[in-house]
């Protein structure tokens, strides 16, 4: 019946219909709105709001700004952080201190020829490469590598021994290259260091670099005959001289330390381990330039001879120098025909023709001690040497250094002197003579003077080494 | 006495011609009379829209309440624009959708609930059959949309204009909703 009736709706019932609907349903609940209930101050409510949303935009934005800041500032903090220190010592000492990626930070002088060096130089940013080539390049300008007789020492200071040793075979490779392009030899002796306060101290009680430092007290630690009085002497030489010092007295570096020497010819490695290459060395271009020389064949002897005692010096009683069964023993290049011995001044002559550059000299007893000596005169064939404080009948040894054969490489040699028993020198005649065997380098004259005992005792003469040694 | 009265009615008399805006501001300094007066120029309207979002009477009375205890309480909130039924809309409707999220109705489930168990209780409020049975078609029917326009218009005897306006649509979208839903409307009653 409702159905029928609603089919007939039109619009206007509809909405008829729906406004009495409503209407009926349609509450009064005023009566139910608590008026006491506080108004909410909105609008101060809005602003806060308004102002929370703002902060946490700025907040974000901050947190943003800061890890950005982190990001960033960690980034620069890791390439701004001293990663490794380089240390390169000539005369001149510098220090370059590089970050993880072997960007130069800083470049330091250590002394005075430091400064020189770096002047108008400014190799912060630069690559350690470029750094290293540029000061291998400023001290061939500044004279301090020159055409002989060079020696530079690299210490390379890192936490990690790896990295240590990759960087300082870099740098070593980079001098090495430099040295080749500007036709230089040197001595490079590399090393890789940590940090210790005991080297500190001394590197400042010295004023020498870390490197320099460390190097010195390893050779000193390495080597029973120096003890720490004579890094006083060491330390204001230059890494030249110290190269000379420890081929003339035949000290082993360090473990630690690396040798190479740039030169031509194959390199050695470390001098501890290369005794058979360099004498070998050395006879090859003797045997080359000194075809006359027929002994050398004897290079075992020489070796048996040198770290061996030296029977043949004190049999030789007789002034006459020249004898040649000691003679043979003589090496290849460098021959000596006979030492006299005078009131002080010894006289050395020599068979073959020989080349002086900055000569430099060691007179020492068979118990190590060292006596004040000095170069005299040179010549082609013939040198003195003047030393002092030397007794009578006593068996001494000499090593003369910045010698070379006619054509050859510079090299050490070794002779033996007996002082007359009678007196200083008083008698004409001399005695001594006889030497032997003209050493190379390094190799094995450590041992000689030790095993060469003698009784009488000696007054030790603080070593004064390199009296006549001119620099350059 | 005389003048007293004639004040009272004269301060009436007031009220009844202020305007909702001024009513709201009224309002929104605590004065309980214009919130009375707001109360009674807008309850229709008001009721209409929530049921037309609520579908169910009950609730549309709970939610009135509300409604009107939001107004009272917020109305320092309201930022004069001329349409405070607009910003009353929003409060009710805001308020309609958290009840829905209370009670995790869906407006079918609703009206089931309108059809089903409820239905005596709303029949009980209208005393013609033909007019709850409209009522329910509407509801039932139409979309939340169209359930606006029409009960607005219908209910709440509001003018086309004044519903686009509140609701914040072009007139022209207000008065093609209404027809639709009308022509709905009849269609479904016709074929009932």
């Amino acid at each position: 019946m409702a159905l029928d009736k609603h089919k007939q709706l039109n619009r206007q019932q509809i909405e008829a219909c729906l406004k009495s609907a409503t209407d009926d349903l349609i509450p009064n609940v005023l009566d139910r709105i608590d008026l006491n209930t506080p108004q909410i101050m909105e609008k101060k409510d809005s602003r806060p709001s308004f102002f929370k949303r703002q902060r946490v935009i700025a907040g974000l934005i901050a947190a943003c700004f800061c890890m950005i800041m982190l990001a960033g500032g960690n980034y620069s903090f890791q390439n701004s952080r001293v990663d490794s220190v380089i240390g390169i010592d000539v005369n001149p000492s510098v220090e370059l201190s590089v970050n993880k990626k072997n960007r130069v930070l800083k470049a330091e002088a250590v002394n005075q020829d430091g400064k020189t060096i770096l002047q108008d130089m400014d190799l912060e940013g630069v690559d350690l490469n470029v750094a290293v080539n540029a000061l291998i390049g400023s001290l061939v300008t500044h004279g301090f590598l020159d055409d002989l007789d060079n020696a530079i020492l690299v210490t390379v200071s890192n936490d990690s021994i790896k990295k240590a040793s990759s960087l300082r075979s870099a740098v070593v490779s980079d001098i090495r290259t430099t040295l080749g392009e500007k036709r230089l030899k040197a001595v490079v002796y590399d090393q890789q260091v940590i940090e210790e306060d005991d080297v500190k101290q001394l590197a400042d009680q010295y004023d020498i670099s870390y490197g320099k430092a460390y190097f010195l007290k390893e050779l000193i630690t390495q080597n029973s005959s120096l003890s720490m009085e004579d890094m006083e002497e060491l330390a204001p030489l230059t890494m030249e001289e110290i190269a000379k010092v420890i081929t003339e007295r035949a000290y082993a570096v360090g473990a630690k330390t690396k040798v190479s020497e740039e030169t031509a010819e194959e390199t050695k490695t470390s001098i501890q381990t290369t005794e058979e290459t360099t004498t070998k060395k050395e006879t090859e271009s003797v045997t080359e330039t000194i075809p006359e020389s027929t002994t050398a064949e004897t290079q075992s002897q020489v070796h048996t001879d040198a770290s061996g005692t030296q029977p043949p010096a004190s049999s030789a009683e007789t002034t006459t120098a020249v004898t040649s069964s000691e003679d043979v023993v003589s090496t290849e290049k460098i021959k000596i025909d006979y030492v006299d011995y005078e009131s002080g001044l010894v006289m050395v002559h020599f068979k073959t023709k020989v080349k002086w550059k900055n000569p430099t000299v060691s007179v020492k007893d068979g118990d190590g001690n060292t006596f004040s000596s000095k170069i005299g005169d040179t010549d082609s064939d013939y040198c003195e040497i003047n030393v002092t404080g030397l007794e009578g009948g006593v068996e001494y040894t000499f090593v003369l250094g910045g010698i070379s054969p006619k054509s050859g490489k510079q090299t050490t040699v070794k002779g033996v002197f007996e002082t007359p028993v009678i007196g200083d020198g008083v008698a004409d005649d001399t005695e001594s003579e006889e030497t032997e065997e003209t050493e190379q380098t390094e190799t094995t004259s450590n041992k000689a003077p030790e095993t060469e005992a003698t009784t009488a005792e000696q007054k030790p003469v603080e070593s004064v080494i390199q009296e006549g040694h001119t620099v350059k | 006495m005389l003048f007293m009265g004639l004040m009272s009615f004269g301060g009436v008399d007031d009220y009844s011609r202020l305007s909702d805006e001024a009513l709201l501001k009224k309002v929104a300094e605590g004065d309980q009379e214009a919130f009375q007066q707001l109360y009674q120029n807008t309850d229709r309207t008001m009721y209409s829209f929530i049921l037309s979002i609520i579908k169910h009477p009950q609730d549309a009375e709970e939610i009135l309440q509300e409604v009107y205890l939001k107004i009272w309480t917020s109305a320092k909130s309201y930022k004069s624009q001329g349409k405070p039924l607009a910003w009353m809309f929003t409060i009710a409707r805001n308020l309609c959708y958290m009840k829905f999220r209370e009670q995790k109705h869906d407006s079918d489930i609703t009206l089931e609930d309108l059809s089903g168990t409820e239905t005596g209780e709303v029949c009980s409020e209208i005393e013609m059959a033909a007019d709850k049975m409209v009522l329910l078609a509407a509801l039932s029917i139409l979309k939340e949309d169209e359930r606006e326009v029409v009960l607005l218009h219908t209910s709440a005897g509001m003018k086309h204009r004044e519903i686009a306006a509140s609701l914040k649509i072009p007139l022209a979208t207000a008065l093609s909703r209404y027809n639709r839903a009308m022509k709905k409307l009849e269609n479904y009653l016709r074929e009932e």
